[in-house]
């Protein structure tokens, strides 16, 4: 993204009318169990947000958000005895629902992608914390689960069943571990290896301790390991194999120099290499062995090595079966019991995006440029300036240009321009 | 599933062996005496020396981790009433500290009464019921006794155990439930008793029971207060910055250079600092670089993280809330930071200024080249 100029004028005119239309024509619903909630909203005009909203009703609820015609709006994840109360303590904290938040942002490599990418590349992330995790791990049921386009550049899993509601930030950290597999240790918990001081001891056909082809005295993870936990074993034990067991299929027709350049091209969740030039050869050469892949597979060992096997390969198949969620980023959101979450049905006052409320079904076929539109109805069009270069999939249109160019669009692309900043509304004196 | 199957012994036998459940009383029949009547009636000696005995063993210098001896012994009655009377002596005591320590005795002693292999299935599920968990013991694959929980129920529970064995990423999760083997499902149903007691104690006592209780029980709370261990902890000798953990100096010195620093830092910092040993005045110092320092206010909030919990003050967060809040400085290219890389040794930045404090290297395995320790930040090829 080039040059971005902050809302004002005549565009900032633009927008703030177009929200209100839009909270005329499709007030959002209050959130469930409006009356414990604490509401929130960011205006136009000046910075900052209108905190400790309370309403007592759907009638209220939407003649408030009328009036305010917000740039953002929020509500509170948790549920509060007094939400209106403008000092946190004094609230009465009555549990909060349990909020998952993935977002572009905060992915790895998602800044070397184009805005559209980042939000395919983070459906794939969140169909996996839905399908794998919320659904398959945590047993909850889709409908204990809203699911929400946020708006910007990710969704958000709320979670509303009451008995999660109570759960401390300790608990919610938790959560958050398990999905990141935090803690988690390949060589501990599914190789069943001390990770004390190395033992020698006999492989599992009486096979003498590993010694390493450049005759050096094995180092790292000298020692038997036992079998792997079966790949259909509850929690990250089968997690793990079943990553591995992926892991090898997908390799398992590779070139050793294809496997190689795949292994070093992996990154830590610090965004370090797994491996160095010559682990990730020597490692390509050992795993295309005939037979090694298979082996792995059916007698469910990694006692296939001529060298010991390295940690950084048993973090690295765990962690391809993790969620990433970066720690200062996304954690937070669950863990905080006090946090304010966007009012699904409201408009993203970054992108003019809905809030949009989806189903498990919806999610996949879901595409923001076509479906969370503000308001799709509506037929005028609207010319702006380019202020920088831009290329956006609208389906009804192509949004592409150069600086300085005059575009005429619908409300839903001139809208998304001028919020993010990369178009202004042409003066009419100038 | 409802109530568990029959009762393997007599109701009244049952609550002499858990006492705690709010059924004990009601398991005396007529015979439930008042407080009062529990402090001064002659009838119940045997309830209080038992009580008394049940306390002082608590007090013990060596971590006592075994019930009281002798107490089985004892008729029910005076069992059930000896509990109640404990908690009546616990609370007569200076602070928290000697009813926490009580409760966690009482817990321990739960512990190795459920996972004693003479206990029946039957009986943990019954016990388990008195303490919110209704469960039916199930079997596993290999035929082994095995505890469902359902997930958020095992998050409400197991959250304050510390131990890695309990942490959520290392349970057989499927489906929303967790099957426990007894041992843990024990030391949960452990955790939850003295989570129990510690919302309950200290009881509030009624102006004439405090002092009738006082006047009587002046030998036992002499004895008592001579038994409360001196404090400990890592005060002692003078406070080494070239110590802290890459983490806490990164705090301070961000503080120090005029950075904004967010709330659990600055929580993480005061805590820290106070932990290892530094006065309220050098607390206070470290702030006074914060682009919004308050005096006043920085005391006031020093002040209450020392006076935390009779003077023990905050513990500071450990190293997986500091990686979360985005405060953990291991990554940095920092040889201090080596020492941070073994999360096996690793996991509270107080242990990291023990260790250093007690002169000890850095651990072999942490600080030798990146791979040698099984951390998920030691990356191959990163620079130590």
């Amino acid at each position: 993204m080039g040059k971005t100029v902050p809302l004002s004028g005549a565009s900032l005119a633009f927008c703030r009318s177009a929200f209100r239309r839009y909270y005329q024509e499709r007030p959002p619903p209050p959130p469930p169990d409006l009356l414990r909630r604490e509401i929130a909203f960011s205006p136009f005009e000046t910075p900052g947000m209108f905190r400790h909203l309370a309403y007592a009703g759907e009638v209220e609820f939407h003649r408030a958000v009328l009036e305010a015609a917000p740039r953002h709006a929020y509500y509170s994840t948790a549920y509060y005895e007094r939400p209106a109360h403008p000092i946190m303590k004094e609230k009465g904290w009555e549990g909060a629902d349990v909020i998952f938040d993935l977002d572009a942002d905060h992915l790895r490599d998602a800044e070397k992608l184009s805005y559209p990418d980042q939000l395919e590349l983070v459906k794939v992330r969140f169909r996996l914390l839905l399908d794998e995790y919320l659904f398959d791990d945590f047993g909850l049921s889709p409908s204990d689960v809203q699911l929400v386009f946020s708006g910007g550049r990710g969704y958000h899993a709320h979670i509303r069943q009451p008995a999660f509601r109570e759960l401390t930030s300790a608990a919610r950290r938790e959560l958050v571990d398990y999905l990141t597999g935090e803690g988690f240790e390949p060589l501990r918990d599914s190789l069943g290896q001390d990770p004390g001081p190395s033992r020698t001891l006999d492989g599992p056909g009486g096979r003498p301790p590993a010694s390493t082809a450049s005759g050096r005295r094995p180092r790292k993870t000298a020692g038997r390991l036992s079998r792997l936990t079966p790949p259909d074993f509850p929690g990250w034990q089968g997690r793990f194999t079943r990553s591995l067991f992926r892991l090898t299929e997908h390799w398992e027709p590779m070139e050793p120099e294809v496997l190689k350049a795949e292994l070093l091209s992996k990154r830590s969740p610090e965004g370090q290499p797994w491996f160095t030039d010559r682990q990730a050869r020597e490692l390509s050469q050992e795993l295309l062995r005939p037979g090694t892949l298979a082996k792995i597979r059916d007698r469910l060992t990694l006692d296939v090595f001529r060298q010991p096997v390295l940690p950084a390969f048993l973090n690295m198949i765990s962690q391809e079966a993790a969620l990433e969620l970066r720690g200062e980023a996304d954690a937070p959101v669950t863990t905080d019991v006090h946090r304010l979450i966007r009012l699904p049905g409201s408009l993203h006052g970054g992108t003019g995006f809905r809030v949009l409320p989806l189903t498990r079904e919806s999610l996949d076929p879901f595409s923001p440029w076509r479906d969370a539109i503000a308001l799709p109805g509506a037929k005028e069009t609207h010319t702006v300036r380019l202020e920088s270069e831009v290329d956006y999939p609208f389906p009804d249109q192509a949004v592409r240009g150069h600086p300085g160019e005059n575009l005429r669009l619908g409300l839903g692309p001139a809208l998304f321009l001028l919020l993010r900043g990369e178009a202004t509304v042409p003066d009419p004196a100038g | 599933m409802g109530v568990p199957g029959p009762v393997p012994v007599a109701r009244r036998a049952l609550y002499a062996r858990y006492p705690f459940l709010p059924g004990a009383q009601s398991a005396l029949g007529g015979l439930s005496p008042t407080s009062i009547e529990l402090a001064g009636g002659p009838v119940h000696e045997i309830a209080r020396a038992l009580g008394r005995e049940r306390v002082l063993w608590a007090l013990r210098p060596s971590a006592a981790e075994t019930p009281v001896q002798g107490i089985g012994q004892a008729d029910d009655g005076a069992r059930i009433l000896s509990f109640q009377y404990a908690a009546l002596l616990v609370s007569l005591l200076p602070g928290t500290a000697p009813a926490r320590r009580w409760a966690r005795v009482e817990a321990s002693a739960l512990e190795a009464t459920l996972t004693d292999p003479s206990t029946s299935p039957e009986e943990v599920a019954w016990l388990a019921e008195g303490l919110g968990e209704e469960v039916a013991p199930e079997r596993g694959p290999r035929g082994e006794e095995q505890w469902p929980m359902p997930l958020a129920r095992y998050l409400t529970w197991a959250p304050p155990v510390k131990e890695r064995a309990f942490r959520l990423v290392h349970q057989p999760l499927r489906h929303g439930s967790i099957s426990l083997p007894r041992e843990r499902f024990a030391r949960l149903l452990g955790e939850r008793l003295l989570e129990t007691l510690e919302d309950r104690l200290p009881l509030a006592l009624e102006p004439g029971l405090k002092e009738t209780l006082l006047s009587l029980e002046a030998p036992f709370l002499r004895e008592a207060l001579a038994r409360l261990p001196a404090r400990e902890g890592p005060r002692s000798g003078p406070v080494d910055p070239g110590r802290f953990p890459p983490c806490m100096s990164a705090l301070k010195e961000g503080l120090a250079r005029g950075e904004h620093v967010g709330h659990l830092g600055r929580f993480a910092l005061a805590s820290f600092l106070h932990k290892v040993g530094m006065d309220p005045e050098g607390i206070v110092d470290a702030f006074r670089g914060a682009p919004d320092f308050n005096e006043a206010i920085t005391r006031y909030q020093v002040d209450q993280i020392r006076r935390h919990d009779g003077g023990e003050g905050y513990t500071p967060p450990e190293c997986a809330t500091m990686i979360t809040a985005g405060l953990c400085r291991r990554e940095r290219d920092d040889s201090r930071a080596r020492l941070c890389a073994d999360p096996t040794l690793l996991r509270h930045p107080l242990n990291y200024y023990r260790r250093r404090r007690e002169g000890r290297r850095p651990s072999p395995a942490a600080g030798k080249e990146a791979g040698g320790a099984p951390a998920r930040s030691a990356a191959p090829g990163t620079p130590p």
